[in-house]
């Protein structure tokens, strides 16, 4: 096949002395007999060109006189999970374009940009237009929206993996489906990193009723080498604090750090980031200047400006959190460090190919554990990369609240007709099943708040209007404008100089425990805290060296089930001064005493330990399954002890085990010899049974009170009233429960819970696991190494059957002592 | 449960009002109603059958304890005029022998004819009735002619014990010379506070009253 553009593109590429490797040779072909599909290929591979070039060969075949210059239309839609991504790709896209003389305009859409720039824009719309998933729906809710996707001939979504388990990867199939619906002959293409379950990922990007044979998965055969190497303390701790910062390794980060030109140092949590940062610059002072902080509350500017600056070589070291995870093609980094544990081998995979990016070239990613018991991890990690064992992303399904908020978002558009919006959601993977009486209830929920019409009331939102539904209230349609969106933050305040430069953002919850003179730490910077005002916080520069740093609160990651299968599998002989692995080795001592006190369980037993210290009589066991699957599995348990005797437990987690905590001795041995503790007999019953789940659900209503409009946030850096509609999410949780115990986004509150935050089906396979296991009990005097993780974890759950008056009375029976 | 103030007796209620019995007073504080239905004008929906929720419980009070007057320490209505206001006005008319006093909470924003026009006495800022003084928001100085009684707050109580086994419920508060009642409003947050050595708190549990004094008292 020699078609005039695949010339025009070998002369190109020759010119650059590049070879288009063999996916990228596949995908130009699929492209061009007009299939779409799923590009699963790493970093670092030449992903966005393999994908650009064919589009670029189809318009060159169509357009013989493709160097002149045509009446501006939309042609490639390059949807990107990360704003921070475009700013690569649209380089890189134009560079090709202005190389091969085709005149086009590779544009950005993004929510910082002015109202006027946008409308200029969607009048006359780039040729190429990046967009994060949010943003294509806020142009879903402007007026005549679909005339700009006429001309659509393909719609590229970047890092799939990233966005298929999360809400936004259900509106971008929403969106996806939409583009489907308004030009009928658009092609759809993903590009993926690996994930266990890519024949999936295909489907729901392309949606249930797509033909297969019109599309292909296309897999390069590029593999990756990667060393993993552990940065050993000189001494362990024998009982390791969770959550303890790793900064006492700095000593030996930093030789690695100064011999290389660019590092960046993966933290898990963003107030970590802040705390690295403040004490590497006071170790090192010298590298101020040199090393700069890049998290996902800090001013996009400032990301911005790192991200360019690394790009250009000005930096030695920045310092972030996942949201330099994503897969940036071109940006050089010669170490990648990773400081506490991953949880998942493929987010390892992915943060270690940041370093070595080009093909063939080994990528090292160096650990460093943050307590003890990460050393275990470290090598399961190992394990898991070179058998290359990769996580599956599991698509959400069933979202009201997104539906809900995306049904609105038309309305504020050009309005909707429902039966042929039914149908048009109905194609996509995430609402394949959902029924006419639930598109009934979202129907009733937008229009008359649930209820049946009555006299006076005033509820308003979404209007009927001949077959059109419609926002007519333009109050209303600006406010939902402004809080579209899934993705949930604490309520934040914006962190601003007195000047008005903006920093960041930060939770209400963390200012408002600050007094004006207080000094904080963000962004790197020593901040003195003025006054809040609508919103903002005022700060000014302090010149104090000591602070404190926000929090905030982001979900916890769960260890993947993959990664806690090799920890069990690793545990067996693993007290062995002999160990050849040097992580093993190091732990000995921790473990010794852990064998001493207690027991390692080897993978066929079941770890019980049970001791008393003055907080109260503690159960520990250790599954080694992750926290959520413990978070359900305690509650479980803790639910059927207390349906044996009246009991009340404070229940905490680690990603090792588990504890309840109560007031009274249980004889476990007793217990456990008449009645079946772990059995899935019963499970979801008592899954809800305990008054957890309540609690659970509670929680995850949060964000789908706020995806769906329950609760207006306001805008980060605009202040606008809001204070009079707001209402916290579990007071919307009760009175809702109460009065309408059907409504659709209380019963998705459950099932979120269940799937995401229990892990049901986790659960049950780890119950399944525990029955074939030998139990253990173990009575140590003082909590053991194992334990002692767990004991100081402040994120504590209740459980009881005791009768809330019961417990005031016993508490009170305490304090009296 | 019952407090005894300058030789007037006040009956702490479960549900979260006060009676006066020397005056056959009921005490009532941050009702915050027309809230739900504000929520819904702005497009948020709530249950609309969560209105009546207020006055049910506003009935069951007046009924059982055969009050002759009710003193609302403010915020008796959450936002602008909303249909929720119409309830509450043919609320008020069905008890015309029940004397209805309001003092002015910062959330009471209607301009004088909506009052005036209900059998309904208005107190800008404070309402005196021997030895009380009624407020919305807490007095900071106190002139220790009368003993003062507020609202505002919705005061919580967290209870911690063994076991780090905590919980928090909406409390009365009794110091030496005020007292903050709890917010009566459904659909209402709250505010924990921190009382002192010698202040009486009594929390609201699942409908029963419970002396939470004992969790700060030093001695």
């Amino acid at each position: 096949m020699d078609s005039p553009g695949h010339k025009v593109i070998r002369k190109w590429l020759q010119q650059k002395n590049w070879k288009l490797a063999d996916f990228q040779k596949q995908t130009l072909a699929a492209f061009l007999e007009c299939k779409s599909g799923l590009l699963n290929a790493p970093t670092g591979s030449g992903k966005t060109y393999a994908m650009f070039l064919p589009v670029l060969v189809e318009y060159i075949n169509k357009h013989k006189d493709f160097k002149k210059k045509k009446a501006s239309q939309l042609y490639v839609l390059w949807i990107t999970p990360l704003r921070a991504l475009t700013r690569d790709i649209q380089r890189n896209l134009q560079l090709a374009c202005d190389e091969l003389e085709i005149p086009w305009q590779v544009g950005v859409r993004t929510g910082d940009m002015s109202a006027k720039d946008k409308t200029a824009q969607k009048k006359a719309m780039p040729e190429v237009l990046l967009i994060t998933p949010e943003s294509l729906h806020l142009l879903f809710a402007t007026k005549n929206n679909s005339e700009v996707f006429r001309h659509l001939k393909v719609a590229v979504v970047d890092e799939w993996h990233e966005l298929l388990s999360t809400k936004r990867g259900v509106q971008t199939e929403l969106a996806l489906a939409r583009l489907r619906n308004i030009q009928s002959d658009v092609l759809t293409w993903g590009i993926s990193a690996t994930i266990g379950n890519l024949e999936q990922a295909r489907e729901v990007l392309l949606g249930i009723d797509f033909d297969k044979d019109k599309s292909v998965i296309i897999i390069s055969d590029l593999k990756k080498k990667i060393v993993v190497e552990s940065i050993l303390p000189d001494k362990i701790e024998r009982l390791p604090w969770a959550g303890y910062l790793g900064t006492n390794l700095l000593d030996k980060i930093m030789p690695i750090v100064l011999n290389s030109k660019s590092t960046l140092l993966f933290i898990n949590v963003r107030s970590q980031t802040e705390l690295w940062y403040r004490f590497i610059l006071e170790k090192y002072p010298e590298l101020a200047g040199q090393m700069a902080i890049h998290h996902g509350s800090l001013d996009r500017e400032i990301r911005n400006w790192v991200e360019d600056a690394l790009h250009k070589e000005k930096l030695k070291l920045v310092v972030c959190t996942s949201s330099l995870d994503l897969g940036v093609d071109f940006r050089p980094v010669e170490t990648v460090i990773q400081v506490g544990s991953p949880k998942s081998v493929s987010r390892f995979l992915q943060r270690a190919g940041r370093s070595g990016h080009r093909p063939g070239e080994t990528s090292k990613i160096y650990f460093v554990p943050t307590h003890a018991l990460e050393l275990i991890e470290a090598v399961s990690l190992r394990v898991g990369v070179e058998r290359n064992i990769i996580e599956d992303r599991l698509p959400v399904v069933n979202a009201y609240d997104v539906l809900a908020q995306y049904m609105v978002t038309l309305a504020v558009g050009d309005g909707f007709e429902e039966e042929k919006l039914f149908n048009e959601i109905k194609s996509t993977f995430a609402y394949q099943y959902i029924t006419r009486d639930e598109w009934e209830w979202l129907l009733g929920f937008i229009t008359t708040g649930g209820a049946t019409l009555i006299a006076y009331d005033e509820f308003r939102k979404v209007e009927r209007d001949g077959n059109l539904f419609v926002v007519k209230d333009r109050r209303i349609a600006m406010r939902h404008r402004l809080s579209m969106g899934t993705i949930v933050s604490d309520a934040s305040i914006s962190v601003k100089f007195l000047s008005g430069k903006y920093i960041g953002t930060i939770e209400e919850s963390f200012i408002a425990r600050l007094k004006t003179g207080d000094v904080f730490s963000f962004g790197g910077v020593n901040l003195e805290f003025i006054r809040v005002r609508e919103m903002i916080a005022q700060v000014r520069k302090s010149s104090k060296t000591k602070g404190t740093v926000p929090s905030w609160q982001g979900s916890r990651i769960a260890l993947s089930s993959q990664l806690s299968e090799f920890i069990r599998e690793r545990l067996d002989g693993i007290l062995n001064p002999n160990a050849k692995e040097p992580e093993i080795k190091k732990l000995q001592p921790l473990l010794q005493l852990q064998h001493d006190r207690s027991a390692i369980p080897t993978h066929h037993q079941l770890l019980i330990e049970q001791c008393e210290t003055k907080e109260g009589h503690h159960i520990f066991i250790f599954p080694f399954e992750g926290r959520l699957v413990h978070e359900g599995l305690s509650a479980v348990i803790a639910y059927r002890i207390s349906k044996i005797t009246p009991i009340s437990f404070s229940i905490a987690m680690s990603d090792y085990g588990f504890e309840l905590l109560s007031d009274t001795y249980i004889n476990l041995s007793d217990v456990l010899e008449e009645h079946n503790l772990f059995t899935t007999e019963n499970l979801l019953d008592d899954i809800q049974h305990s008054v957890n789940s309540i609690e659970m659900a509670k929680r995850k209503f949060r964000e789908i009170a706020s995806v769906a409009g329950l609760i207006f946030t306001g805008y980060p850096g605009k202040s606008m009233k809001t204070k009079h509609i707001q209402a916290s999410s579990s007071l919307l949780f009760e009175v809702i429960r109460e009065h309408e115990p059907n409504n659709l986004l209380i019963r998705q509150a459950y099932q979120e819970s269940l799937d995401q935050q229990l892990e049901e089906h986790r659960m049950r396979k780890a119950l399944q696991r525990i029955a074939h296991q030998q139990i253990i009990i173990k009575y140590p005097e003082r909590p053991t190494p194992f334990a002692f993780p767990i004991l100081v974890d402040r994120f504590r759950e209740q459980l009881t059957s005791e009768k809330l008056e019961d417990r005031i009375q016993k508490l009170i029976k305490q304090i009296e002592k | 449960m019952e407090i005894i103030i300058r030789n007037n007796h006040l009956t702490i209620l479960p549900q979260k009002a006060v009676f006066w019995q020397e005056e056959k007073a009921l005490l009532i504080s941050d009702l915050h109603l027309g809230k739900i239905s504000h929520f819904r004008k702005e497009g948020i929906p709530l249950p609309l059958q969560a209105i009546k929720n207020n006055f049910k419980r506003l009935d069951e009070l007046i009924l059982t304890n055969n009050a002759h007057t009710i003193i609302f320490t403010g915020d008796l209505f959450h936002s602008s005029m909303n249909s929720e206001w119409e309830h509450f006005c043919t609320w008020r008319k069905k008890y015309h022998s029940v004397d209805m006093h309001i003092v002015l909470g910062n959330h009471d924003q209607f301009n004088d004819e909506c009052y005036s026009s209900l059998p309904l006495s208005v107190h800008k800022k404070e309402f005196r009735f021997n030895p009380f003084s009624f407020t919305h928001h807490p007095k900071t100085n106190y002139d220790g002619l009368s003993y003062n009684i507020a609202g505002h707050i919705h005061p919580v109580i967290k209870l911690t014990g063994k076991a780090n086994q905590h919980f928090k419920f909406p409390c009365f508060y009794f110091g030496k010379q005020q007292a903050v009642l709890p917010s009566f409003g459904y659909f209402t947050g709250g505010y924990v506070i921190e009382p002192e050595d010698g202040d009486q708190v009594i929390a609201v549990v699942e409908n029963k009253l419970v002396d939470a004094s004992v969790f700060f008292q030093k001695n």
